[in-house]
């Protein structure tokens, strides 16, 4: 009888001893590279520009901070300014015209209102050919715009 | 002399790692939210003056070195003068065309300026990538200009 107890009591013991701890090992591993990965892409600073998710941006090797100026966006399809779509790069392609009358009145309006706004951003689809971009830099001038820039990617080294 | 027997062996330590992960739960999920994957930069560039508008008035012309980016070519000229060509299709087109940069700038007294005239079928992203062969060539400023139509004899 006392040897029964004494087994009883050694199976609980070893019941105890058997409960099932998580293997977190390799949970820690995976932590610890996302930590360093996410530690290096990590940046304080906002970036202060908008780019729409329609447009895929040239790559450069250029490292310029880019800062919101007056947008004029060419789009995959359509040709945008400050965010309100004015025509089609369709449209656009096929007119014989460099003036794309309804860009030069917008930005005119723009420029009439910010005398002092000189600066265009150009945030165009890397797949854009030159005789679109030529037309609405054509009305941006015309328009009184006289410094302009182009947003790119920074292309990693 | 008493000898261990293996069941009296050291026993072994569990680390505690319940504070390590406290820790990666809160780091982590800050960390993506600060997350930036994709850098942003500005290519500042210049127009040539519009047709009709006040420049100003006459002054001295400067000759820029021109690139011109045609369809199966990039071509070097200095005002009507023809310096080099390089050929796309060949696959060292890149090296070949820093080097004529390069050679070109050297022999030019306007160092600074270069015009990147681009024919209409070109794509952004080929205009891109020849402004920054320009820029790291050592121009600092690049103006963009239409291409001009050749006529074929």
């Amino acid at each position: 009888m006392r040897c029964n107890v004494r087994f009883l009591k050694k199976r609980k013991v070893e019941a105890d001893e058997e409960v099932a701890k998580p293997q977190l090992t390799s949970l820690i591993d995976v932590m610890t590279l996302l930590l360093v990965f996410l530690m290096q892409s990590f940046s304080a600073k906002s970036s202060e520009v908008k780019v729409s998710s329609n447009i895929e941006l040239a790559e450069s090797r250029i490292k310029n901070k880019a800062a919101q100026d007056l947008r004029v966006e060419i789009r995959k399809n359509q040709v945008f300014v400050m965010g309100k779509a004015l025509k089609d790069v369709s449209e656009i392609r096929s007119q014989s015209e460099k003036l794309i009358v309804e860009v030069e009145r917008v930005l005119r309006k723009i420029k009439s209102e910010n005398p002092l706004e000189e600066k265009i951003q150009i945030q165009c689809d890397k797949s854009i050919e030159f005789s679109v971009i030529k037309k609405v830099l054509y009305s941006s001038a015309t328009a009184g715009f006289k410094d302009y820039s182009l947003l790119v990617v920074e292309q990693k080294s | 002399m008493r000898l261990r027997r293996p069941s009296e062996s050291v026993e072994s330590v569990d680390v505690d790692v319940t504070p390590i992960m406290n820790l990666f739960v809160i780091l982590i999920p800050f960390l993506v939210s600060m997350a930036v994957f994709t850098h942003y930069s500005t290519l500042q560039f210049t127009l040539p003056p519009v047709a009709g508008m006040d420049t100003g008035g006459p002054k001295k012309v400067d000759l820029k070195l021109t690139v011109v980016i045609r369809e199966a070519e990039l071509e070097l000229t200095l005002g009507e003068r023809s310096l080099s060509k390089t050929e796309l299709q060949n696959s060292m087109w890149v090296e070949n065309f820093k080097k004529s940069l390069r050679e070109a700038r050297e022999s030019i007294k306007n160092k600074d300026g270069v015009v990147v005239s681009v024919d209409d079928d070109i794509q952004f992203e080929q205009i891109v990538s020849v402004m920054d062969y320009c820029r790291e060539s050592g121009f600092a400023k690049i103006s963009i200009a239409e291409g001009v139509q050749r006529d074929e004899v």
